[in-house]
């Protein structure tokens, strides 16, 4: 149901383990184009993909536009960011507002966030409440049920 | 000017300006004698040719910059981390639009008479195909007669237009816009015959000149001043 991504070790295969920012288009392409692979793999499509950014540097607009919002775009699952810097967040949260998309942030409590487009984000919390993935807690916040 | 491979033409260890000067043919009155404002080299003049190129400048100005723009320039983690997406995005724009090599470079500055405060500068140049050839295929019809240089400029600066239909496209600039927003930074870019700029409150510049001698390729110039006490 829940899709692991280690968005710096894709990056590290990527690049010859020579990058830790994901900057630039092409970079952001290449490491796009791993992470959908590494899905198919994993036996079709997923409800969650859960990406983690520990561990990487700088992301810049390009590289969140290529990664973050054109997974969004073309992709069923409802992608769940972790470990995500403030600098991270300055990148994406732009990015997806413009196209009216959102993706959700897993807080280091365990509580689930929004990023991008408010309306959209509480679409997705919505969904996920819906497919029993996550539930609310007291205080309107909500959080994941599956790990 | 067009350098010929500036990563080989120019002295990193050099300012730009006293480099440039020795090639420009200035015309008019020099103003010898002006004190030079004190600098400091946080990007020296680098080659960008490759989204390789790009990676490197960022992982420098992160290892040697950081430190400067907290202590110096007072800016606060976000802004630094904000600053090298800035800088990414625009030496990117060598890389994906230009069609040709440019350089890119990174200094801080004193500017005691004008401010009364540090700033820190970022230049990036090019002598590649410039804004309104690059638009001219997607745009041109759009702003008729309008159409030149100053158009170009107004449709990527302001408008967030890219060369490129797809709609992720244009996202760099109006970054780069927020950026300097959030931080009364200011952005200029030369193109052709004409030069745009977003102007702060603390600059006289204007917002745009036409009719300039024809420079091919783009050069862009980011300024960030040293931040006050007031919160963002």
């Amino acid at each position: 149901m829940i899709q692991h991504i280690d968005v710096h070790s894709v990056l590290q295969e990527s690049s010859a383990g020579v990058y830790t920012d994901l900057v630039t288009r092409p970079t952001g392409r290449v490491v796009r184009e791993r992470i959908q692979r590494t899905i198919a793999a994993g036996g079709g499509a997923p409800a969650v993909a859960r990406m983690d950014f520990s561990g990487v540097g700088c992301m810049d607009y390009s590289c969140a536009d290529e990664i973050v919002a054109r997974l969004v775009r073309e992709w069923p699952a409802v992608l769940l960011l972790r470990h995500l810097t403030d600098g991270h967040r300055e990148a994406i949260q732009p990015v997806l507002a413009a196209h009216g998309l959102a993706v959700l942030v897993e807080q280091p409590d365990g509580t689930l966030d929004a990023l991008g487009t408010p309306a959209a984000g509480v679409e997705l919390l919505e969904q996920l409440v819906t497919q029993c993935l996550a539930r609310r807690l007291p205080g309107g916040t909500f959080a994941l049920v599956a790990t | 000017m067009v350098y010929q491979e500036p990563g080989r033409a120019l002295n990193p260890t050099l300012r730009v300006g006293s480099q440039v000067a020795e090639v420009f043919e200035i015309h008019g009155r020099v103003p010898k004698g002006k004190p030079r404002e004190e600098s400091d080299v946080l990007l020296p003049v680098t080659a960008v040719r490759a989204a390789e190129d790009v990676h490197e400048v960022v992982s420098k100005i992160q290892q040697r910059a950081s430190t400067i723009l907290a202590s110096e320039l007072q800016l606060d983690p976000k802004a630094t981390m904000g600053f090298a997406m800035a800088l990414s995005e625009a030496c990117q724009n060598i890389v994906e639009h230009a069609g040709a090599g440019g350089w890119v470079a990174v200094q801080s500055y004193h500017w005691r008479r004008k401010l009364a405060r540090r700033v820190v500068v970022i230049a990036v140049g090019d002598s590649g195909v410039g804004f309104r050839h690059s638009l001219e295929p997607t745009q041109a019809k759009r702003f008729g007669e309008r159409w030149g240089d100053a158009a170009a400029l107004e449709a990527a600066l302001i408008q967030g237009v890219s060369r490129f239909r797809d709609p992720g496209r244009g996202q760099g600039l109006a970054g780069i816009r927020r950026y300097l927003a959030r931080w009364d930074g200011k952005i200029a870019i030369r193109s052709g015959t004409a030069r745009i700029a977003i102007v702060p409150n603390w600059d006289d510049d204007v917002p745009l000149k036409e009719g300039l001698p024809a420079f091919p390729g783009a050069q862009v110039l980011i300024i960030i001043p040293e931040q006050g006490s007031a919160k963002r």
